[in-house]
């Protein structure tokens, strides 16, 4: 895989690797939500997506830790607004 | 991409904030171990079993340090001196992830890491060395080009629960042959790939599967 090297390119790895994370997480996600554990129930998937996500993405892409993070709240969180959960 | 793990701080190598509190290290530090444990299936195909070793081992010496008040403090100070733009731990500085504040401004070689054998070569083309597609190549192909699952349903109509399935190589929850070589040659189609060669290459892999299975 090419070295990723531009905020669009790294942007765009976050959010394929955390939609995956998503829709193989199953019901993991609305569960998640509904309980409010969702980052400490899928822990170990973000933090496996995340070590192919700072492999791939150059250290000098700026904000590259943080794209990563805005991608975690814009799939897993908004993008699932609909559940029905206390915490909103 | 990603800096030699000996010169990584060991906040970084448990993306751990720098000012973080024991409790956040500790959080880190089971998350990075569990991410590296032989089990996990994220990085099988990253690292090699020496390489998760090395780094177990060097997860190891950083929570040795950071869970310890006093060897934390002096590897802090240590850290400070080799680089005074590092951001560690003061009672006045502002909380800031250590990921965003690198010890060089750029990054030096990449690590001297394996590539898994079916890693995607873009310059090459994205046919793996061996020439196997199985669902974790096309995985990989799919993310190398930045493609979500999503996409490939709305752009193929197959339903995302045959796409996770033919992805995941579960072999059981496939459809029929007939339906299957076609999903897979619209999937290499999404993917540029040879779909005639894709759907070969995968029902083959199958075939081995269950024969072996049998």
């Amino acid at each position: 895989m090419d070295p990723v090297d531009t905020s669009d390119r790294a942007r765009r790895l976050a959010r394929v690797l955390i939609s995956d994370v998503a829709a193989y997480a199953g019901d993991q996600v609305r569960i998640g939500l509904e309980k409010d554990d969702l980052f400490e129930r899928l822990a170990p998937e973000i933090a496996q997506a995340r070590v192919f996500y700072l492999y791939h993405v150059d250290p000098c892409v700026a904000e590259r830790a943080r794209l990563f993070e805005f991608a975690l709240v814009d799939v897993l969180v908004y993008g699932h607004r609909r559940v029905q959960t206390h915490i909103w | 991409m990603v800096r030699p793990l000996t010169e990584q701080s060991y906040y970084e190598l448990l993306e751990a904030p720098a000012e973080g509190t024991p409790q956040q290290i500790e959080r880190a530090y089971r998350i990075a171990r569990a991410t590296y444990s032989p089990s996990s299936t994220a990085t099988y195909s990253v690292f090699s079993a020496d390489e998760c070793a090395a780094i177990l081992r060097r997860i190891e010496e950083a929570w040795a340090v950071l869970s310890d008040a006093r060897l934390r403090r002096e590897y802090d100070a240590r850290l400070r001196r080799v680089d005074p733009r590092v951001s560690v731990p003061t009672r006045a500085s502002a909380p800031a992830p250590a990921r965003t504040v690198p010890l060089r401004e750029r990054a030096p070689a990449p690590a001297p890491l394996r590539q898994a054998a079916h890693e995607p070569d873009l310059d090459g083309g994205l046919v793996p060395e061996n020439g196997v597609f199985d669902g974790d190549v096309l995985r990989r192909i799919r993310v190398s080009l930045g493609i979500e699952l999503e996409e490939i349903a709305a752009t193929t109509k197959i339903n995302e629960h045959h796409l996770r399935a033919i992805e995941s190589n579960r072999y059981d929850q496939l459809p029929p042959p007939v339906y299957l070589r076609g999903f897979l040659k619209q999937i290499a189609k999404c993917l540029s790939l040879d779909g005639g060669h894709v759907a070969d290459s995968y029902t083959a892999r199958m075939r081995e599967s269950s024969a072996r299975r049998d």
